[in-house]
């Protein structure tokens, strides 16, 4: 290693290696490469990527175990509704588009099924019912009421790590409540063909809230599972 | 030791020169796998023509180029219309019933072995545990049934991370990603788009232009929708738009977001759609025809300004009414001067004096006689002074 280095050393000045490389990237640029065995030529391939959702922290690290949790609320004799915000720094849904979708593609949320609840050791509540605005139950398939509202129309849409990325012809969902039948997925973000080809995006900030019907049970684990696609369109 | 540092440098240096770094997405996912040169839209999503009992080859390219293996669901299911009219797909917990029922994943014949791939648990569905930076093709086919109805029919092709989920509380969220698998079944075909209504909103600082659409064809079409905002006086303002696909039967509701504008005003706003009404085109394919416009009605709305839009205008505001008011003072003291009538200066009279005399401030008397320093006037000299100003009793 050292009696290599010394030969470049001895051939060439460190201003000259340096003025060297930049001559040759000049010359390279927009010729692929990679390096083979018993080839003398130099190639590489770039494929494009996959269309991605995730949640990440600001750093764009994949959350292991991505969560949502609305604010807590008290035992109440009344209907109550209960908030919270879908997308935060250290939760964000993270979009990317690694020219996979040249035609636009859309974001949405829905339940796991359209059967789900917040459920909690046998004591569950709706969360696609529309009745009295989610405080009543209705003819559906289960006999509890609640209704989950989400607002993405206020929330945060950036461009991501990409530098020379924007928002053009991305746009935010508007307000919509899950009802079984009717709306069982929600729209959180549609990108149009116009939008860019390659790019990455971060929503922050969709506003949820939940309806809870009058003397719903107090418990501190209420869940629901739910899920956020992507999909070309 | 100066030598091995320079030496290893140098070679630094040229390494990093002499090979451009190599790029990873890493992700998993899946995208087309066999894309037609004639239709650039297949390298997005699976789009056929297929006629009824026929069948129709594809593949699905699934990639996993993150730095571990992963174990992964393969399925197909119908679409469902999103909230607003965007796509979206069926949950892998539902039977599909028709598109997602005409796909079936052929992992009989895979050419290469290198992900452990079974049939999964659910209908449509397979498995597979994929190891880091590779990527395997799963054919399927499409066969659409005997009875199927002409125009098109949409589903998707799934792809979904195997994970316990460990949230006790709260929303679970599984994350998917998808390809909309578009199916045409020929025969007579309807491209048609109507225009519903045109919804403005003031919300959040913000205001919601939303023009909705209906698909009333029986294929889905890619409409591009320019919606233009204009201040009252016909200057526009700003202008929205994209090209977004319209499924069939289906209502679209776009929603544009204008910013506040800082001035704020009266403004309106007309929106209008264009598609290709051929029925020639198809979904990524031109019919060369001039495009079909689909017009909105005129809708005005009021934006109030932003705060400090609405200070500067109060500012303004104020000014133009202290400028005006100084204008009408100026045209009253213009006409009450035109009223002056002649005085001959006597002796010993001053401007002080004779202004004093007449309720008047010495200044103005000056001003309006041309009486400049030292303000003397000689006898005998004509002068303009203001009409003597009637008392209550003679105005009876």
């Amino acid at each position: 290693m050292e009696k290599i280095s010394t030969l470049i050393i001895s051939r060439f000045s460190l201003k000259k290696t340096l003025a060297l490389g930049f001559i040759f990237v000049f010359i390279a640029s927009g010729t692929s490469l990679v390096l083979a065995a018993d080839t003398s030529n130099f190639q590489q391939t770039i494929t494009a990527g996959t269309i991605e959702v995730d949640i990440t922290d600001s750093s764009y690290v994949t959350v292991g175990s991505p969560s949502v949790a609305l604010g807590s609320t008290a035992f109440s004799f009344s209907c109550q509704t209960s908030t919270g915000t879908f997308g935060t720094a250290s939760q964000q849904i993270y979009i990317v588009n690694p020219d996979a979708a040249d035609n636009g593609f859309t974001v949405s949320l829905a339940g796991s099924a359209t059967t789900a609840v917040w459920d909690s050791a046998g004591t569950d509540f709706d969360f696609n019912d529309p009745t009295t605005a989610g405080c009543a139950d209705s003819g559906d398939a289960d006999s509890v009421a609640g209704q989950l509202t989400v607002d993405p129309s206020g929330a945060t849409l950036s461009a991501g790590a990409c530098a020379t990325c924007n928002t053009t012809g991305v746009t935010l969902g508007a307000s919509d409540s899950f009802e079984e039948g009717v709306t069982d997925s929600i729209t959180l973000v549609t990108a149009a063909s116009g939008s860019n080809d390659i790019g990455d995006w971060y929503v922050r900030d969709i506003d949820i809230s939940q309806t809870i019907p009058a003397e719903q049970p107090a418990a501190s684990d209420y869940d629901i599972d739910m899920t956020l696609s992507i999909v070309t369109s | 030791m100066k030598k091995s540092f320079q030496g290893i440098f140098t070679l630094l240096v040229l390494g990093v020169f002499l090979f451009p770094s190599i790029i990873l997405a890493a992700n998993f996912g899946i995208k087309p796998a066999y894309p037609r040169a004639e239709n650039p839209r297949t390298d997005s999503i699976f789009v056929q023509t297929i006629n009824p009992g026929e069948l129709r080859s594809e593949g699905v390219k699934v990639i996993n180029s993150t730095g571990e293996p992963k174990n992964l669901l393969l399925y197909a299911r119908d679409s469902v219309r999103s909230s607003g009219g965007g796509f979206a797909c069926k949950q892998l917990s539902e039977e599909p019933t028709s598109v997602g029922q005409w796909i079936t994943f052929d992992i009989s014949n895979l050419e290469e072995d290198i992900a452990n791939i079974k049939l999964g648990e659910k209908a449509n569905t397979i498995q597979i545990t994929i190891p880091e930076g590779s990527e395997v093709i799963i054919p399927f086919n499409i066969t659409a049934p005997q009875d199927a109805s002409v125009g098109e029919h949409n589903g998707c092709v799934l792809i979904q991370e195997i994970k316990q989920n460990a949230s006790d509380t709260g929303v679970s969220l599984s994350l998917r990603s998808g390809i909309r698998v578009a199916v045409s079944v020929p025969g007579k075909i309807s491209r048609k788009i109507e225009f519903l209504n045109f919804k403005v909103e003031n919300k959040n600082k913000s205001i919601y232009l939303m023009p909705s659409v209906k698909n009333t064809g029986n294929v889905s079409v890619d409409t591009t929708a320019e919606v233009k905002v204009k201040y009252f006086f016909g200057l526009p303002h700003r202008t929205f738009g994209g090209e977004f696909p319209v499924l069939r039967d289906e209502v679209y509701d776009f929603n544009f977001e204008l910013k506040r504008p800082f001035w704020g005003g009266l403004y309106f706003a007309k929106a209008v759609f264009s598609y290709d009404s051929n029925e020639n085109a198809s979904i990524g394919v031109s019919s060369g025809e001039k495009l079909t416009k689909v017009k909105s009605d005129t809708v005005w709305f009021f934006s109030a300004p932003t705060i400090f839009g609405l200070i500067i205008e109060i500012t303004i505001l104020f000014i133009a009414i202290f400028v005006f008011a100084i204008w009408r003072l100026n045209k009253k003291k213009q006409k009450w001067i035109k009223k002056w009538t002649d005085y001959t200066v006597e002796s010993g009279d001053t401007v002080e004096g004779i202004a004093r005399k007449n309720k008047v401030h010495w200044e103005l008397l000056a001003e309006v006689n041309k009486i400049k320093p030292p303000f003397m006037v000689k006898e005998g000299q004509e002068i303009k002074v203001p009409p003597p100003r009637k008392s209550p009793s003679t105005k009876k």
